[in-house]
């Protein structure tokens, strides 16, 4: 008899099978989730870095084949993830129709298709008959923030150490030049010392002229959460609009437009009268200076007493009580922490503001630290690496050389290996001399790379005769910008992440755009256009590095000969990390967070804070004296205008104006007014006006908004049928020669009829 | 306990005691009555199945716990995270202003819908075999995209988000299909970075630690709660490092 406790084969099968069926429905249920959770709509991803302006975020492109469809902020970058819509729009920009594909020339006032060939031959043939006839500084160079530092970096050498002009600028004099000079004269050398990390440890925050959460809105966006989650830290925001910064301030000054300068040097006052500045750290570190000449400290006490809050409120249009609060939070706060851009650098007074403000931070200690450091925020993303770092304006030469100093010619003729001797050691025209001096038809030729001068430049109406009349070779990726309305020869070039270069950011940071696909047509990037320009021009020997990765090769190794040592920034480490911030003086550094301080590599031993750009290690405080600007309200020019840019818009709008997610949101150009003065005006949204200027006048539509401050007018220069910059001043800082655009007195008048 | 897990076990029991009578009956008449015929139907069928359906029930329901989402120790970063009143990231700014006061992870990891419950569900399902079959590497990753239909669902329409102008070609993107803009991309990490949550990093350690959270924003009870859970987790199953 069977017995019933045994267990049998057949029960043994049994339980195998119902065994495997439990499997197979598990293992079935994972495979089915694997299968039906998605993957996304992309097959791989790619650390990069946005395009468009000088925060530099770090960007995940996610690509599907060969084509750009996903943007995230990285996660493992500086910003933490966070990036703003026009990098989040990245994709749609690489997918713009009507990219420019093949050379043009202009023939019989039109421009035709031509081949690489042609178009190059005749650009050479231009540059020597040029430097024949009138010498090398009848042709020059206009660059951009925005190409590569490879690419700017050849252009500088190309025309500086081969064609033998100084004649190289770029649109970052419009942007940086102020800001660049500033930290030069008070540190001895460009750039700041402070990182965005800093924004995470201040308690005090003095933003002045910068709108940032529109124009750097990641950086802003760190700012917020540093108070959501500090509610005790201070936000003061000095700017003459009431911008979407502002209206979240803990403290406007909307000062006059063109006087804050008062009110930084009442800020002075008030700290030394409070007692809130810091004598051992100015004992040790600092040396005051009236223009050429040491001074002390009791020489700047005694200038200060001329900015007495009461003798400068009125001027200023804000009250005694707002200048004492504003001194009190920054004099008192653990760590305090100024960001500034335009409005501070366009102005005629733009590096003596940028002098003041680095002032404020020196004579109170609140530098070199956690938290308390002056950071001048970039507005291309590659102002700082490509063109202040490579020494690519007239008056520079790479890695913080002059080219007024016969040692630093001397050294770069060495380190380029050219004869002793090739530097010219008059400064190039610097931007507005160079459009003025194509006018003057003494630049007869010039290459523009990457930039839209005929848009951007102020009092525009004047210059744009000498762009007619200058033999114009202009590299764009579109044939219907401003600027190439008058190019002579245009060149279609790669974009973006159709090549491969590195971007140098507001912090010092290194990072690498690789190159993912290919160009359109037969554009070509930057460099391989310098590079083909250098080899019939007979530089080719100079020239040696033809690639990218030589280019960076052959710069960082030069830059170990200066205090802007980034040689351990190879690109084998720019691939796998987020950046670097130099100085970076080999592979295994990993960068230097905060300059002057312990942990920068040329801080010697021992030292805490070493500010070793200047000789006796002294960061210098300028006794820095308001001037009035020239740029009065009159009776017939009785409102303010400044211009700036809006959220959605890059620049010239070249490419954000032709993206619709951000053309339909920032709408048209307008000229934007307080109700207060539209009532007083009769004008109603939407009406017509002419807004006049010394310079000119231009029409255009209103928009009423209580962003405005009574007075003061605004308006954005993306749109090319609106071009704002026509009526906008063009005097300039007299050091650091960038434009005065915040400043421009004019009338308002409703259009009756049109008189344009 | 809750409501339905008491529903479960008085099944449970009720099943039980009506199988063990069954048998009883059985070997005792050696015949099969009507009533003993109703009694089989409920026991072998009707009560297994309401107890299936109830204990399916309360899978579902109590996956949808933060506890439940953090049972992995893999996640303990994203918890801890969330929890910790000085973080900066999404979900901690979420769990601290009480925006969303239960279900946290759940609420904003389920796509909208029945398909989105049931995708959820999956993805869930699949999380658990993968970290019981150890088939993960940390720092884990987020397969797919996340929906930002699930932040619209909460947030579009509201005052708050129609006052900011800026969202404006938000929407349109979404309204052209092309779906590429992702609302993290302007507000910020939802959790820790996959850097910190490397093992080795140095704030991997804090991640994976509840005694180094700071929580000032929930009622005590819910605290105590929370962190005992954590700290009972973590002895009993040490994450690597
Ligand atoms: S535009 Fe500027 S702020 Fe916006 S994503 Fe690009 S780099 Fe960042």
């Amino acid at each position: 008899m069977k017995n019933s406790d045994q267990f049998s084969r057949r029960d043994f099968v049994k339980l195998g099978v119902a065994g495997a069926t439990v499997g197979a429905f598990t293992l079935g249920g994972w495979a089915f989730t694997e299968f039906i959770v998605d993957e996304g709509t992309t097959d791989t991803w790619h650390k990069s870095v946005c395009r468009f302006c000088g925060t530099g975020c770090g960007v995940m492109l996610g690509m599907q084949g060969k084509k750009l469809t996903r943007i995230r902020g990285d996660e493992n970058a500086h910003n933490k993830g966070v990036i703003c819509i026009k990098g989040a729009l990245l994709a749609e920009l690489m997918k713009i129709p009507n990219r420019l594909l093949i050379p043009k020339i202009r023939k019989n006032g039109k421009l035709v298709s031509s081949t690489w060939e042609e178009a190059m031959q005749l650009v050479a043939e231009k540059f020597k008959s040029s430097i024949d006839n009138f010498g090398p500084d009848s042709v020059a160079y206009y660059g951009s923030g925005q190409l590569f530092t490879e690419e700017s970096y050849t252009a500088n050498k190309l025309f500086k150490a081969g064609i033998e002009t100084n004649n190289v600028d770029s649109n970052a004099r419009l942007c940086m030049a102020s800001a660049a000079t500033g930290y030069v004269q008070t540190f001895g050398k460009d750039e700041p010392m402070g990182s965005y990390e800093d924004i995470d440890h201040a308690d005090c925050f003095f933003i002045i002229g910068s709108n940032t959460y529109e124009c750097h809105p990641p950086i802003w966006e760190r700012i917020r959460i540093r108070k959501s989650v500090n509610p005790n830290v201070k936000i003061i925001v000095v700017d003459p609009r009431n911008t979407k910064t502002a209206q979240q301030a803990d403290l406007h000054l909307a000062v006059v437009p063109g006087t804050d300068l008062l009110l930084l040097n009442a800020m002075l006052y008030l700290l030394v009268k409070c007692q809130n500045i810091d004598r051992k750290f100015i004992d040790e570190h600092v040396q005051f200076m009236y223009e050429e000449k040491k001074v002390g400290f009791e020489d700047w006490v005694a200038f200060l007493d001329d900015y007495k809050p009461e003798l400068v409120a009125e001027e200023l249009g804000l009250s005694v009580k707002e200048i004492q609060t504003a001194a009190h939070w920054f004099g008192t706060s653990k760590a305090s922490m100024s960001l500034w851009t335009m409005g501070i650098n366009q102005r005629i007074q733009g590096v003596f503001l940028n002098n003041t403000l680095n002032s404020l931070h020196l004579v109170t200690g609140n530098i070199c630290r956690p938290g308390a450091t002056p950071l001048s925020l970039t507005g291309q993303c590659n102002a700082c690496g490509g063109i202040r770092d490579t020494g690519s304006l007239s008056h520079l030469l790479p890695g913080g050389r002059f080219v007024q100093n016969e040692k630093d010619r001397n050294d770069m003729e060495k380190l380029w290996e050219v004869p002793e001797g090739t530097f010219s050691e008059r400064p190039g025209y610097h931007a507005m001399e160079l459009f003025q001096a194509m006018v003057d038809e003494k630049v007869k030729t010039a290459l523009i790379m990457c930039s839209n001068p005929a848009q951007s430049l102020p009092n525009l109406n004047h210059y744009i005769p000498g762009l007619e009349k200058c033999f114009l070779v202009v590299a764009d990726i579109f044939e219907n910008t401003e600027t190439a309305n008058y190019a002579d020869v245009l060149l279609p070039t790669a974009l973006y992440i159709e090549k491969t270069g590195v971007l140098g950011q507001t912090e010092r940071r290194y990072q690498l755009v690789e190159k993912l696909i290919e160009p359109p047509g037969s554009a070509k990037s930057d460099l391989e256009i310098l590079v083909d320009l250098a080899e019939r021009l007979g530089h080719g020997k100079l020239i040696k590095s033809k690639t990218t990765a030589d280019v960076w090769d052959e710069w960082r190794k030069i830059s170990a000969e200066s205090k802007y040592d980034f040689s351990g920034i190879t690109y084998e480490r720019l691939k796998n990390e987020c950046g670097i911030q130099w100085p970076c003086p080999d592979v295994s550094h990993p960068g230097t967070k905060r300059r002057y301080a312990k942990g920068d590599p040329f801080v010697e031993e021992g030292k805490e804070i070493q500010f070793y750009g200047k000789e006796n290690n002294r960061a210098i405080v300028f006794l820095r004296p308001y001037i009035k600007d020239e740029e009065q309200l009159t009776d017939e020019h009785p409102f303010y205008l400044t211009t700036g840019r809006v959220i959605e818009q890059w620049h010239t709008g070249t490419m954000t104006d032709k993206i619709s997610e951000l053309k339909n949101a920032s709408k048209r150009g307008k000229f934007i007014l307080n109700p207060i003065d539209a009532h007083r005006l009769g004008i109603t949204e939407n009406d017509l006006v002419v807004v006049t200027s010394k310079k000119g006048k231009i029409e255009g539509p209103v928009s009423i908004s209580d962003n405005e401050t009574p007075g003061v007018i605004f308006a954005s220069f993306f749109d090319s049928s609106f071009l704002i910059n026509k009526i906008v001043n063009d005097q300039y800082d007299p050091v650091s020669k960038e434009p005065n655009y915040k400043v421009t007195a004019v009338s308002i008048s409703k259009v009756k009829n049109t008189d344009i | 306990m809750e409501l339905i897990e008491w529903v479960g076990l008085i099944l449970g029991i009720t099943g039980f005691i009506l199988i063990t009578s069954l048998a009883w009956m059985i070997k005792k008449y050696h015949r099969i009555k009507p009533s003993i015929k109703i009694m089989s139907l409920f026991a072998i069928f009707i009560a297994p199945l309401l107890s299936l359906v109830v204990a399916n029930y309360h899978v579902f329901e109590t996956s949808k716990e933060v506890k439940s989402c953090m049972g992995c120790h893999v996640m303990l970063p994203m918890g801890i995270d969330m929890l910790d009143s000085n973080s900066t990231s999404l979900a901690a700014r979420h769990y601290r202003n009480n925006w969303i006061n239960k279900q946290e992870c759940y609420s904003c990891h389920k796509d909208y819908g029945l398909n989105g419950t049931f995708k959820a569900k999956a993805d869930g399902y699949r999380h658990l075999l993968t970290y019981v079959t150890h088939t993960y590497k940390e720092p884990i990753k987020y397969r797919g995209e996340f929906n930002i239909n699930n932040c619209l669902q909460c947030h579009e329409g509201t005052s708050v988000f129609m006052k900011v102008e800026e969202h404006e070609p938000v929407i349109e993107n979404i309204k052209k299909g092309a779906q590429n803009v992702s609302c993290l991309n302007c507000h910020g990490l939802a959790h820790p970075s996959s850097l910190r949550r490397t093992p080795g990093h140095p704030d991997y350690k804090m991640l994976t630690s509840p005694f180094s959270m700071t929580i000032k924003t929930k009622p005590e009870n819910e605290i105590r709660d929370l962190k005992f859970f954590l700290t009972h987790l973590i002895l009993n199953e040490k994450p690597k490092n």
